[in-house]
């Protein structure tokens, strides 16, 4: 099998709390996987396992390939002295490495990449003065300027308007049907179902793991959520709805 | 201005203030966007303590000044990596028991040492060629490690996670900028003095960074007004008979309200 992502028996712990337990998974090359769990589920843990920020207490983490990684959308100072340009540079200084500064081709990628994007005029706009889903689109062409094969993004639509939600989800599509493999971290699954080739349920460990339409079902997710949840199609979108358990 | 320059202490204390001013609101960009502006008067209370130690045991301050300022920044950045504290409390922690040891060193001693009222507010008029050497020294080094790693430097700051991700060490250069603010100020500490050093460090690039968006701008603009406030300031407390370092600071804080008033990126913040 042609995997780029392979955890075996993953475990990670702060201090005495486990954060995520045994986690077997294998990622194949082309697949846009969706994580998705509760709070605190260790969905982010994942992430960073992966992308090799954190080395898990117990287990074996191989990745075969680039990433590129987007990280949960912060509240950043208005006043930030960087500008779209500057960020998105950054995403290049990993190809670069120590000492070496950013030469002609990396700043031919970066306005590549915001052309692609339909950002080049946002190259020389102060970061802090974006909208939510414009800085977003930053951090997304910012893991993109350093050409990964393997783009890793937590919860990239969260807190981010409907317009902005579906642009960055357009945005996602575009870069997996280029060949990118994709994995995401997500509490709402409705916008990107139809694309996912899979999905994982997790809390702390992985409750199941399949193709969307398979795996979707009101049983696992009620007992994922602790919650009733209710699932239902329409225009082939798979949609979750979880209930307030307070209203029962 | 030649007459004043004509007294070989005038013209030390002119180059010591440019010196200073210029290292100080250069390193001072770094420390307002890490936001450790009150690290800056913690490391400067650590080297007071280390040079109130030196006096004691009749050996020269500096050494033992630039010690404790890196040995207080060190604990600093290990106490905040390690996450179990926030990080204004081992800055608070360094800030109060290094002036204590100092006031304990200046109590042990058997007569009292008049430098220690220098390094407490600053003497610049009494720089010595070598002070102003270490200067120099000094000045080299920041200039030589922001220059060489102002990718890597600019990348941790803004974002360590990711700069991990990218393998670039983010961690590495976090210390060795700790490092360099600890140099500064200990080789600043004579000239300005503990109280003012911080000002020193914070008012120039807080007043650039509310007229900037670029980041070398705001470098450019930084050091500008650390200049520029020590020659005038300097030049006040001449004419006016007043503390040099006061003066100083009082110029530098004149521009940062200014800088306030007239702030672009405020105006532009209320249009959006």
């Amino acid at each position: 099998m042609d995997w780029v992502i392979k955890l075996e028996n993953v475990t990670v712990k702060d201090r005495d709390k486990t954060i995520i337990e045994n986690i077997t998974l294998e990622v194949e090359r082309g697949e846009w996987v969706g994580v998705i769990g509760p709070n605190g589920a260790g969905k982010t843990t994942l992430l960073k396992v992966i992308a090799g920020r954190i080395i898990p207490d117990e287990g074996k983490v191989e990745v075969r390939g680039s990433i590129g990684y987007v990280p949960q959308l912060k509240k950043i100072d208005e006043f930030i002295p960087l500008r779209v340009y500057d960020v998105v540079l950054m995403g290049r200084y990993g190809r670069l490495g120590f000492l070496k500064r950013p030469g002609k081709e990396d700043k031919r990628k970066v306005l590549e990449v915001l052309e692609r994007m339909e950002m080049e005029g946002y190259a020389a706009e102060p970061l802090g003065l974006l909208s939510g889903g414009e800085r977003q689109k930053v951090f997304i062409a910012r893991a993109l300027v350093s050409e990964p094969e393997i783009l890793l993004l937590d919860e990239p639509t969260t807190g981010l308007d409907v317009q902005a939600q579906r642009e960055i989800t357009g945005l996602i599509r575009k870069i997996h049907e280029d060949g990118v493999t994709v994995v995401m971290v997500t509490h709402d699954l409705n916008p990107v179902s139809p694309y996912l080739t899979r999905v994982v349920y997790m809390k702390k460990k992985i409750f199941a793991c399949g193709e969307p339409s398979r795996v979707l079902s009101p049983e696992v997710l009620s007992k994922l959520y602790n919650a009733p949840v209710d699932v239902f199609e329409r225009n082939g979108h798979i949609c979750v709805i979880v209930e307030d358990a307070h209203y029962e | 201005m030649s007459s004043i320059l004509a007294y070989e202490f005038m013209k030390r204390a002119f180059i010591a203030s440019v010196l200073v001013g210029g290292i100080c609101s250069l390193i001072g960009v770094f420390v307002i966007l890490r936001g450790l502006s009150f690290m800056g008067a913690g490391i400067a209370h650590a080297s007071f303590a280390g040079a109130t130690l030196g006096m004691l045991l009749n050996l020269p301050p500096f050494p033992f000044s630039l010690v404790f300022a890196l040995l207080g920044a060190l604990f600093v950045g290990w106490a905040e990596k390690r996450g179990e504290l926030r990080s204004d409390i081992p800055v608070g922690i360094v800030f109060s028991s290094t002036m204590a040891l100092a006031i304990l060193f200046a109590g042990l001693m058997r007569r009292y040492d008049p430098r220690i009222l220098g390094y407490l507010f600053g003497s610049v008029l009494s720089v010595s060629w070598s002070d102003v050497i270490f200067l120099l020294v000094t000045g080299f080094l920041v200039i030589a490690f922001i220059s060489l790693f102002y990718k890597e430097i600019v990348f941790a700051i803004f974002d360590r996670e990711y700069a991990d991700i990218s393998r670039m060490k983010p961690d590495l250069f976090l210390h060795l900028l700790l490092i360099a603010i600890a140099l500064v100020i200990a080789g600043s500490l004579k000239t300005v003095g503990v109280i003012l050093v911080f000002a020193e460090i914070v008012t120039p690039a807080a007043a650039a960074y509310e007229l900037t968006h670029s980041m070398k701008a705001l470098i450019l603009l930084s050091v500008t007004f650390g200049i520029l406030s020590s020659v005038l300031g300097l030049l006040i407390s001449l004419f006016f008979d007043i503390p040099s370092g006061a003066s100083i600071v009082l110029v530098v804080t004149f521009i940062f309200f200014l800088s306030l008033i007239f702030s672009p990126k405020r105006r532009r913040l209320k249009e959006v």
